[in-house]
């Protein structure tokens, strides 16, 4: 409930607050939103799972950012920057599918 | 032998409150980057994400338009000079260009020029009002700057309809073929109305036919009468 409660709040307070980016963060920005939606996913499953330990959810979080972040940056130092961040984009947005499903699938059991 | 990597984590990661501090951190974190990223995209376009052939060619295309409206703009102040140094020629000069573009416009003149001439044959279904109504607005599109349909000019206030033997303009019936004159750079208004999914496309595939030719001098017979404005009178501009 309080980490829903903290989403809610980070998206309040980006709203008003309006922070601007620095230019060189702006092309992972996106990405790494993306990878960690993936970690939250992730932390949700394994919640219901009744496995969760918050040393995973926040290594995976920092790490799927800085994974994410790494690729595009190396994939723009190669020239293939677009192609790399589709790629990423693709799997995380797998991923996320597949933990969706399994959460949908707990939740069902649940009953 | 196992060797046991150990990595020192920080003081707060080590106790279970600390890191549950963290997590809902790292979670609000998220909510502000989603907004900012949501907020980031929302801008029309975002140059600083553009690769870099993509700059140049916007660059350059700033740079041709640039260079076109400056020389426009020396244009026009030149002949705002002339004007108002009260060169009578140059004024009546100024005046008769403005008088020869709005008969264009207007279409209460016969005019020649280059351009196409678009031979249509069809029957009720394949040739309708919209179909012609496609085609001029098509012809208009590629630079068209006269058109007539079988002797009607076809101007501002030309409208369409169907009628039960074929299409009136302006309430005066016509029937297949249909001639249309347009004058405009022959080479782009026939391309405009070949291009795929177009106007010689749908009424070919319906039945009809189309024939296109190119001429480099055709002349535009058919006027209208010059009105007198009714409901509406030009403000005059000091």
């Amino acid at each position: 409930m309080i980490p829903v409660v903290g989403l809610l709040i980070g998206v309040i307070v980006g709203i008003i607050l309006d922070p601007t980016v620095p230019l060189w963060m702006q092309p992972y920005l996106p990405i790494a939103v993306i990878a960690a939606l993936d970690a939250v996913f992730g932390a949700i499953r394994a919640n219901l799972e009744d496995v969760f330990d918050d040393k995973i959810f926040i290594s995976s979080f920092a790490s799927n950012v800085l994974i994410a972040a790494v690729i595009v940056f190396l994939g723009d130092q190669l020239g293939v920057g677009t192609q790399l961040s589709t790629g990423v984009v693709v799997v995380l947005a797998m991923r996320i599918f597949a933990n969706a499903a399994a959460i949908r699938r707990n939740l069902f059991n649940r009953k | 032998m196992k060797k046991k990597i150990s990595i020192k984590t920080p003081e707060t990661l080590q106790t279970p409150q600390g890191r549950k501090y963290l997590a809902v951190i790292l979670v609000f974190l998220l909510g502000i980057f989603i907004t900012i990223a949501i907020k980031q995209n929302d801008q029309p376009e975002l140059l600083t994400s553009a690769r870099e052939g993509e700059l140049v060619l916007i660059l350059d295309d700033l740079t041709k338009q640039k260079d076109l409206l400056e020389d426009e703009l020396i244009k026009q102040n030149q002949v705002l000079e002339s004007l108002k140094n009260g060169s009578n020629e140059d004024a009546r000069k100024a005046a008769q260009d403005r008088i020869d573009q709005l008969i264009l416009l207007s279409g209460t003149a016969p005019v020649s020029g280059r351009g196409i001439q678009v031979l249509v044959t069809g029957d009720l279904y394949s040739v309708n009002s919209f179909t012609i109504l496609d085609t001029v607005q098509e012809l208009r599109d590629a630079g068209a700057v006269a058109i007539e349909i079988n002797g009607v000019r076809v101007i501002n206030s030309t409208y369409f309809n169907d009628t039960n033997s074929g299409i009136s303009i302006n309430l005066t019936p016509i029937r297949s073929p249909y001639k249309i004159l347009a004058l405009g750079d022959p080479e782009t208004l026939a391309t405009a109305l070949k291009i795929p999914g177009g106007m010689s496309e749908s009424i070919t595939t319906s039945g009809g036919q189309v024939v296109i030719n190119q001429y480099p001098s055709l002349e535009i017979q058919a006027s209208v009468p010059l009105t007198t404005p009714q409901y509406a009178v030009p403000v005059n501009e000091k």
